[in-house]
């Protein structure tokens, strides 16, 4: 398995189409680590705002770096591909939602809203609406391992493909 | 088909009309008078309406598992001598029963901040069920009232952490 990760990623970033695959990957990828950067510490200001960036820790920070280019590397690799996999597309987008979730429904109005649209009364709301948003807040270590396995599942699976994929082709670095 | 249709849209004027009737209920709003509530102090005391009166008080509704409570707890704590100096007090309350999910406690965003927390103008406190339907209508885990020294209601925001300059704003204002 390792041996097909790494044909897939020379193919993708050495080989004939090299150019293409790391322009996706740094484009995409700053772009998307400069979200992650704004997202992960959100949950402390409760919203995506530039003022998130003062709960930046190097932690959070690494973090952001392995999302973004895990993501803009699953993206390249499926590029490289003929057949783009539509499992590490799922593992991909399931890392990203999971990562979103803490800091969308925790600490927001998000939770309270959707409730009192589903008609829920006041009392119910405020009797209720911290057992589903304390999830998130408590359990945001356990969110942000789960994006992590989701985005590095997404990366080698899309790597096996494009290696799969040179092997269907005949396609030579 | 027609139906189905028709279905839909009383369902969904059912919800839109039960949400605005939530929002509409008794939702304090800026203008108004803050409620005179005698709040629980965690150590025991109890702050009385007259305690408040006759000076600016931030009162802040939080729930003790609420990643931006605490951040702005410790943001409440990094200007809280400035809060003093302008005859500002804060009173900080957990929402009843935390939502419905039992967090920390605010002790652990005491513990978090240290001296600061000790601070004379900072009230630290438990609000009632009561209190919290009043004050807290929509269950909003982070919300607070800037109360003016007449008692009205100045500013209704949430998240000091994000809206610190409202804050300072507040308390700096010529009275």
């Amino acid at each position: 398995m390792v041996g097909q990760v790494v044909q897939g990623f020379r193919l993708t970033f050495a080989g004939v189409q090299k150019t293409r695959g790391l322009l996706i990957l740094f484009v995409s990828g700053a772009g998307a680590t400069a979200f992650y950067l704004f997202l992960l510490p959100s949950p402390a200001v409760g919203g995506i705002s530039p003022l998130a960036l003062h709960y930046l820790t190097p932690a959070l920070t690494a973090l952001a770096i392995l999302f973004g280019f895990g993501l803009s590397a699953t993206l390249a690799l499926n590029f490289s591909a003929i057949r783009r996999s539509k499992a590490a597309g799922a593992a991909g987008l399931g890392g990203l939602l999971t990562s979103v979730l803490p800091a969308s429904l925790c600490c927001t109005s998000v939770v309270p809203s959707l409730l009192a649209l589903a008609g829920a009364s006041s009392s119910t709301i405020i009797g209720s609406s911290g057992k589903i948003q304390s999830i998130f807040a408590l359990h945001e270590n356990a969110f942000l391992g789960a994006s992590l396995a989701a985005v590095l599942a997404a990366v080698i699976l899309a790597a096996r493909n494009a290696a799969a994929s040179c092997a269907v082709t005949g396609q030579v670095t | 088909m027609k139906t189905l249709y028709r279905f839909w849209l009383i369902s969904a004027l059912c919800i839109v009309g039960t949400a605005f009737g939530i929002a509409k209920g008794q939702e304090l709003a800026i203008g108004n008078r803050a409620p005179a509530f005698v709040y629980r102090e965690l150590n025991g005391k109890v702050v009385r309406p007259g305690d408040l009166r006759g000076h600016p008080y931030m009162l802040w509704l939080v729930a003790s598992w609420c990643s931006s409570c605490e951040a702005g707890s410790s943001v409440v704590a990094s200007h809280i001598d400035m809060l003093k100096q302008h005859g500002v007090n804060v009173v900080e309350l957990r929402l009843a029963n935390d939502l419905g999910a039992q967090g920390p406690g605010l002790q652990a965003f005491q513990r978090a901040i240290g001296l600061k927390a000790r601070s004379t103008n900072w009230y630290w406190g438990e609000a009632s069920v009561q209190q919290t339907l009043a004050l807290d209508p929509h269950g909003y885990p982070d919300i607070y009232y800037l109360v003016g020294a007449n008692g009205g209601i100045v500013a209704i925001a949430g998240n000091p952490a994000a809206s610190w300059n409202r804050i300072e704003a507040f308390a700096v204002a010529p009275r």
